[in-house]
């Protein structure tokens, strides 16, 4: 709903009204014009080569707010005795150019002209139709523009987001789009909420080739909203939810002119499949395969040889289940045992294998050298001539000779060499869809009208839950249209639900406004909403 | 032209040019003579939201994607005419489904001083998505008798237990 200025506010609940309206034009595209955006932040300057009050030459105004996302058209015609709107050669053909700004304000001849509102602000679609009356000698210009929900970059111009990190709200996200995809600023902006009480629950979070406006509508589907713009060029969001609170109470039939319960041959959705994805990622097993192998050589010296495994260098795989296989042992050419050959998981990303040398190694080697020396200790037999006794003398040739053999044996007991494969699990993460069904109850299976909605921006169980009523109960309410005729009322918008002492009370939310602006009269707003529970 | 109708059109336009599907398979790849000689191609059973579509051939000799087990979610590509094949591994799995039905919130008009509105109400849950186990040596001849399903062979079980199928 519009928040208007306390001067103006009264003069809406009175019959007594002295209703004004002005019809300004901007140049927007000349050098040195200011942009839409001045004109919104009311930077431009009204005295301006750039600016055109063309009230005078008004006649009737049709302003017609559609909803559903579709732009406001205002539509109007300029009358004059001279050809000064003449698209051709007229005096000001510059403020009547395709895309030149239009704003209507609506206002009270009793309050200051400060207070008034502004209801419209769009661009001139097409080219203006002009006609040249003899008999009447009047000149007619028709003009037709569209508010902002029709800008190109907003509604045709797809774009790729920034990545959102985890954690960031909603609404953050939303003004980082509205401010870097549709350039709004801050004044632009000021309407719409900043926090939206939703966050980002994975890592990575970016918008591909989605237009600003969708992008922005698929966020706000998470909270049951829509985004638009209002009369005076700002975003707005607006409530989905036909079990909000009544936005404007009227207690009396004195501005209604006319209420009826409109016929209609409309078939609404009565079943919403909502699917979202899941908060958590979930793991799915892929076929069993070697994760890693190794190859250990062993050797007496070292008792226990271990060797830490990993499947992926950046612990990017995650794998189950893992166990060895020896593809060589390291008893395979030895009679007896030789070692232990052994494997543990140490987490999802790796393993370790130990190979440990058995005892009988050691007293193996041992032994033979503890031989060998005790053997080239025993000293040569030498053989003296018959007047002498027999002489022992030691040979150090032959211990030399030990010594190198002793170096073989070494060499010969290190060179076993044991070849382990790793086979596991691997885990592949992957999201997960979530699925929630909700359709009217006692609607049998066969006249269910099914809607789906996809949103990945909602991530668990309870928001689908959530979201899903709220898109139920507004399309049941699609096949419950109601209009009412109602004296001008400026607070109105599309999305308030407002309710009328008709019956209990009738709770109407506002779906599409209508009105014709003429000299001198008030105008009636038609209002078309559906009935809100 | 009511919104909703062009809405709606506008949706099954989209919904009948989207080509790629998200699917599930929910049996390891086998060899099956789809045509009339005598060649044998690759298929597997394909979950695809809340329905099973059995014998979907795999479009492509991919090692990866044959060597696939039960539950890896995979992409299939949509035909003009409504065949789809499995075109590749995808990043999305199915969940569970949970079906709801809502009593929609209404006033009833008891006096008009006092009306009373029944709020919105969420009635019976249903829970629906499939379990995929291997057979137990009990359940071989329950289900098949012994003979038929191999060993090892995978059930598709129901949310309530029940057995629907092997693979």
């Amino acid at each position: 709903m519009r928040t208007l200025n306390e001067d103006i506010l009264p003069i809406m609940n009175s019959l007594h009204r002295n209703y004004r309206y002005k019809v300004e034009l901007w140049d927007i595209m000349s050098d040195g014009a200011p942009s839409i955006r001045d004109i919104i932040s009311g930077d431009a300057d009204k005295g301006s080569e750039y600016y055109l009050d063309v009230t005078s030459y008004v006649t009737t105004i049709t302003l017609e707010d559609p909803g559903d996302g579709r732009a406001a058209r205002a539509s109007f015609q300029l009358v004059d005795s001279t050809s000064r709107f003449n698209p051709d050669y007229g005096d000001n053909l510059n403020f009547i150019q395709i895309n030149q700004v239009v704003r209507i304000v609506e206002g009270d001849a009793s309050v200051d002209e400060e207070s008034w509102v502004v209801t419209f602000t769009g661009h001139i679609m097409g080219q203006v139709g002009f006609t040249f009356d003899r008999s009447r000698l009047q000149y007619i210009t028709s003009i037709v523009a569209y508010n902002r929900m029709a800008t190109p970059k907003y509604i045709k111009k797809t774009f790729i987001s920034n990545n959102y990190g985890k954690g960031i709200d909603y609404g953050d996200i939303i003004i980082d789009i509205a401010t870097t995809q549709m350039q709004l600023n801050d004044d632009e902006i000021e309407r719409i909420e900043t926090s939206l009480g939703k966050s980002t629950q994975f890592e990575a979070n970016s918008i591909v080739d989605l237009t600003p406006i969708e992008a922005i509508n698929k966020i706000l589907e998470t909270v049951g909203k829509s985004a638009d713009f209002d009369g005076e060029g700002k975003l707005r969001f607006y409530n989905r939810n036909l079990l909000a609170n009544d936005s404007l109470i009227y207690n009396n039939l004195d501005l209604i002119q006319s209420y009826s319960v409109i016929q209609t041959e409309t078939e609404t959705y009565n079943s919403i499949r909502m699917i979202g994805l899941d908060k958590n990622i979930s793991m799915v097993e892929q076929p069993q395969q070697v994760l890693a192998r190794a190859s250990i050589p062993v050797g007496f010296w070292r008792p226990s040889e271990t060797a830490h495994v990993q499947w992926s260098r950046d612990n990017s795989l995650v794998a189950i289940n893992t166990s060895m296989v020896i593809q060589k042992s390291v008893n395979d050419a030895i009679i007896g045992d030789f070692g232990s050959e052994s494997y543990q998981e140490l987490d999802e990303f790796s393993g370790v294998i130990t190979v440990n040398i058995s005892d009988y190694v050691y007293g193996l080697i041992t032994l033979i050298m503890v031989t060998l020396f005790s053997k080239a200790l025993i000293g040569d037999i030498v053989v003296i001539p018959p007047l002498g006794g027999i002489t022992t003398t030691i040979s150090y040739g032959r211990l030399l000779q030990v010594a190198i053999e002793i170096e073989i044996y070494l060499i010969l007991a290190t060179i076993s060499t044991g070849q382990y494969d790793i086979v596991g699990t691997p885990l592949l993460p992957v999201y997960k869809e979530i699925e929630v069904v909700i359709s009217e109850d006692g609607v049998p299976d066969y006249l269910l009208r099914e809607k789906e909605i996809r949103n990945d921006w909602l991530n668990t169980q309870e928001d689908l839950v959530d979201i899903g009523q709220i898109e139920l109960i507004f399309e049941n309410a699609q096949g419950k249209p109601r209009e009412i005729n109602i004296l001008n009322d400026l607070r109105l918008e599309i999305g308030d639900i407002i309710k009328i002492p008709i019956g209990e009370g009738i709770r109407i939310w506002i779906d599409s406004i209508y009105k014709v602006i003429q000299r001198g009269i008030t105008p009636i707003m038609r209002i078309t909403g559906y009935k809100a529970p | 032209m009511p919104r909703n109708v062009l809405r709606e059109l506008l949706t099954q336009r989209v919904k009948a040019n989207r080509i790629q599907l998200n699917g599930e398979i929910i049996s390891s790849f086998r060899l099956l003579q789809l045509g009339t000689n005598t060649t044998l191609m690759p298929v597997a059973d394909v979950r695809i939201s809340g329905d099973i579509i059995r014998d979907i051939p795999a479009a492509a000799n991919n090692k990866e994607l044959l060597e696939a087990q039960p539950g890896t979610p995979v992409t299939l590509t949509k035909s003009d005419s409504g065949r789809i094949e499995i075109t590749g591994l995808s990043k999305r799995a199915f969940g569970d489904i949970y079906t709801y039905k809502l009593k929609i919130p209404r006033t009833i008009p008891l006096t008009s001083a006092n009306p009373v509105t029944v709020p919105p109400t969420l009635i019976s849950v249903v829970v629906s998505g499939f379990i995929l186990r291997k057979i137990t040596l009990g359940e071989l001849e329950t289900v098949s008798g012994f003979g038929i399903t191999q060993l090892e062979g995978t059930g598709v079980f129901n949310q309530d237990g029940q057995f629907l199928f092997y693979t």
